[in-house]
């Protein structure tokens, strides 16, 4: 990767087959592709047919939040794209996927195999969990080379034995590390609406000159609770809290994650694209 | 006080395994009171958030459905029925992948299979809408894949006798909708007040060999009658011997041509 390309803020989508029905104008009006690890280990189709743009690799495995590592096998395989992709960092979520079998004798039989909840969840927040994610970095970061960044999970419910705020917690993991983040707006603001607080407020207390990189996306309302949603469009908010982002930080990279859905208008996904370059040169 | 581990790992069990949840609704087991962190007394209502974050990461798992099901998707978002949906199909998603060998298809069949099972018996207009779009594109979708895995060349007969064997031109699918699939994309217009007429009319989904064309005609109950008897080795005279004591031989005889004309059958 040219060290130069992300100097100034670059705009990308995240992989999905919607990206196969664009035309090559409308291919270049992103700067890049953001594309998670576990699809291109899944499918070996997929990183050719991204190979014409630079490409940011994401990352869901690696279990940060949790106290059971992933298996060697799939650090060596991240690894393997990290060096295929040539990415300038690695993108990957601040919660746990694993977590080690309870030997309770519920249904089955005991088993070595860790629970392997197939989604991110956000860890328990105190002050333990926090040294525990900084360990996790350290050695991940020592074992890939490339910048590992980490974003921000929304929050569904309360985890038991939480005694920090999700800003608080962030702060807490910059302020002992060198960790840079990952900043997803939109996980911001489903936390705020669960758990009715002010986004801003909380946007205000994170450490936001450690932000490398900003996600967009859409969110489903369904009754009390909100859920992050890649198959719609962000709402106005996202884009009133990305302003204040650019205000106080200069993120690398700003990533639209609509990538559940081929079912994307491009009209709006492209004034969503001008949208953003008209704020980056105000900022 | 449990550590970080244990908390992890409980609720990683509980998102892993409705049965468990099920289990924690009705006893007195620590882990209930472990997990709910809502002030909640009921043990059913405080474990509702992490069953509805488990519906909501089945949902997600399923996003490869929004390739063949775009107005079932969003028409389940439009009606917020996303979790509701997903939480009832849980015990089942769960159970299934336990097996890593399900193939895309098979994931879909068990899906739609589901959906279809439960929607059916409801009768609030917006299950019965989601119902009828779920079936247009399993449809479209089940005949994309049987014609796409036919080999054989289709011989061009020129005629047929009473002695030809008839085949389908392809693959069909014969519905009886009290909604004209010709207004299916309107279902998602915003405001569109959509209405079920009380008399069924019958539709032929047609889609000929290795997908070279798609239609939608609808059809009278002496074309499904003839259409039903169309296939294996049946030839002319004994579809027509099946259906004319209903129908006539001279009805049966105008189908059969008017659908060899129009290479539907061959």
């Amino acid at each position: 990767m040219d060290e130069d390309f992300y100097e100034s803020t670059k705009i990308g989508l995240s992989y999905s087959t919607y990206l196969n029905s664009l035309t090559q104008k409308q291919l270049k009006s992103f700067d890049y592709i953001e594309v998670p690890f576990e699809l291109m280990n899944f499918d070996s189709a997929v990183l050719p047919k991204i190979s014409m743009k630079p490409i940011i690799l994401h990352c869901a495995s690696l279990s940060l939040g949790g106290y059971t590592p992933p298996a060697e096998k799939t650090r060596e395989r991240i690894k393997y794209f990290v060096e295929k992709t040539n990415t300038p960092w690695i993108g990957e979520h601040l919660s746990y996927i694993l977590a080690e079998k309870l030997d309770d004798q519920f249904y089955e039989p005991y088993s070595n195999e860790p629970y392997n909840i197939g989604y991110t969840v956000n860890p328990v927040m105190n002050s333990r969990s926090v040294d525990n994610i900084i360990n996790n970095i350290a050695r991940n970061q020592d074992y890939f080379k490339t910048p590992l960044i980490v974003e921000n999970s929304p929050q569904y419910f309360k985890l038991p034995g939480s005694d920090m705020s999700q800003s608080a917690f962030i702060t807490s993991i910059c302020k002992n590390s060198e960790t840079k983040l990952l900043l997803d707006l939109t996980h911001l603001y489903i936390s705020a609406q669960n758990f009715s607080f002010d986004p801003k407020m909380e946007l205000s207390r994170l450490p936001l000159d450690r932000v490398v990189e900003v996600h967009i996306s859409g969110l489903s309302g369904t009754g009390q609770i909100h859920w992050d949603n890649h198959a719609t469009h962000a709402p106005e908010i996202i884009f009133e809290l990305l302003e204040i982002v650019l205000k106080n930080a200069n993120p690398r990279a700003i990533t639209f994650e609509y990538n559940w859905t081929p079912d994307i208008s491009w009209d709006k996904l492209y004034g969503e694209f001008s949208r953003v370059r008209e704020m980056l040169i105000r900022h | 006080m449990a550590t970080n581990e244990y908390i992890q790992s409980v609720l990683a069990k509980a998102i892993t395994d409705i049965s468990y949840i099920q289990y924690l609704e009705q006893s007195t087991h620590s882990d209930a009171a472990l997990l709910i962190n809502n002030g909640e007394n009921d043990l059913a209502k405080g474990l509702q958030p992490i069953t509805r974050f488990s519906a909501f990461i089945s949902k997600v798992q399923h996003n490869f459905l929004w390739q063949d099901f775009r107005i079932t998707f969003r028409l389940m978002h439009q009606y917020e029925l996303e979790i509701e949906i997903f939480t009832a199909y849980l015990p089942l998603h769960q159970q299934t992948k336990k097996n890593p060998k399900l193939t895309i298809r098979q994931k879909t069949d068990n899906f739609i299979d589901f959906l279809k099972a439960y929607l059916g018996p409801k009768n609030d207009q917006k299950y019965k809408l989601l119902c009828y779009a779920t079936t247009h594109e399993d449809s479209i979708r089940k005949l994309k894949e049987s014609v796409g895995t036919m080999k054989t060349k289709l011989p061009a007969a020129t005629s047929i006798s009473s002695a030809s064997v008839v085949r389908i031109n392809g693959s069909w699918h014969i519905h009886q909708l009290s909604l004209s699939p010709l207004h299916i994309t309107e279902l998602t217009m915003p405001g569109k007040k959509i209405t079920f007429s009380k008399n069924k009319s019958i539709y032929v989904y047609w889609m000929k060999a290795r997908n070279k064309g798609f239609k939608i005609l609808e059809i009278s109950k002496e074309v499904k009658m003839v259409m039903n008897c169309i296939g294996g080795s049946n030839t002319v005279s004994h579809i027509i011997s099946k259906v004319k004591d209903r129908i006539g031989e001279n009805t049966a005889s105008d189908i059969l041509i008017f659908l060899f004309k129009h290479r539907m059958i061959c």
